[in-house]
């Protein structure tokens, strides 16, 4: 299956089969999930409205670490057994990881500013994710920076897999130091601590917003396999012409 | 459901100003990325289809 899979032909039509599905649970997920969010969910007994965002910043903090580490596995598999289509999976995921962790970013703030006071503060799990964003950009500026694209992967690998150290530290970033941002209530050993009335609707959510990625990442892998091909074609063209 | 009125929805308990851009801003951000895909992908298959014909006439296949 591995090694099935490093046939861009094979690949491509994989990723067919499998866009349609994707788009299916992308809207059914983020349609159901957001509008129970906003519809049917209580509010918090602390925070009142302004806990609705979280139907949104907590699937795209979710996805931008998920994705990054999705990168991670797709670059060093890249890296070690030189998988050609691993390294157009990492490359391919990166704007919608950047996107996810932008939004967390964004509504972070938004939902900052009613309950902390203040739009932005310098904590460890905010810094954390704002690095999160800058190796996103990174990542995506290294693939831009090289003519030679066998250069841009692997150095894009590289800094793809030396900053999934990152990971961890944003995950464990409210146990480790003082924070103003509240500890893991549904990724915990203990289990959810949250209501099921706002658990549901967030798990679908995050549901949709991986059908997302996946039909995302669906469309931008066959973008860079054919880009790829055609410059194929093209240097086999220009050298036959040199033949000649 | 659990809003009374429209009105009460759309006031969202005073932190409309918060809420609604939190969506919005989201919704955009993941449909704007959507779209620019799908034009990527397009280029891509525009590109491919061109860099064939050219191979054709030199004699390379796809």
């Amino acid at each position: 299956m591995f090694h099935a899979l490093a046939n861009p032909a094979r690949f491509l039509r994989l990723m067919a089969a499998i866009r349609p599905w994707a788009a299916a649970v992308a809207i059914t997920g983020l349609g159901v999930g957001l509008g129970w969010g906003l519809l049917y969910s209580p509010p918090d007994y602390q925070q009142g409205e302004t806990v609705r965002i979280m139907y949104i910043h907590v699937p795209a903090a979710w996805m931008g670490m998920f994705i990054y580490g999705a990168m991670a596995v797709a670059s060093a598999t890249a890296l070690i057994w030189r998988h050609p289509v691993a390294e157009l999976v990492a490359k391919a995921s990166a704007p919608a990881g950047a996107a996810f962790t932008l939004i967390c970013l964004i509504t972070g703030a938004l939902w900052g500013k009613p309950m902390w006071g203040a739009w932005w503060v310098w904590d460890a799990r905010l810094t954390s994710m704002l690095i999160l964003f800058f190796l996103y950009l990174g990542y995506m500026a290294l693939w831009e920076a090289f003519d030679d694209p066998a250069r841009a992967g692997r150095a894009a690998a590289i800094l793809a897999l030396v900053g999934a150290i990152n990971l961890p530290i944003i995950k464990f970033s409210v146990d480790w130091w003082n924070t103003m941002h509240q500890p893991a209530s549904v990724l915990t050993l203990a289990g959810p601590k949250i209501h099921p009335d706002i658990l549901w609707p967030l798990l679908i959510t995050a549901l949709g917003a991986k059908g997302y990625y996946v039909w995302l990442l669906t469309l931008r892998v066959r973008a860079e396999i054919l880009s790829r091909q055609a410059r194929i074609l093209r240097f086999a063209a220009a050298t036959d012409r040199r033949a000649d | 459901m659990y809003w009374a009125t429209l009105g009460d929805f759309l006031a969202m308990g005073g932190h409309a100003a918060y809420i609604w851009p939190a969506f919005a801003i989201a919704l955009g951000l993941l449909l704007g990325l959507a779209v620019l895909s799908r034009f990527r992908v397009m280029a891509a298959e525009r590109e491919h289809a061109e860099a064939r014909r050219e191979a054709g006439r030199e004699g390379v296949e796809a």
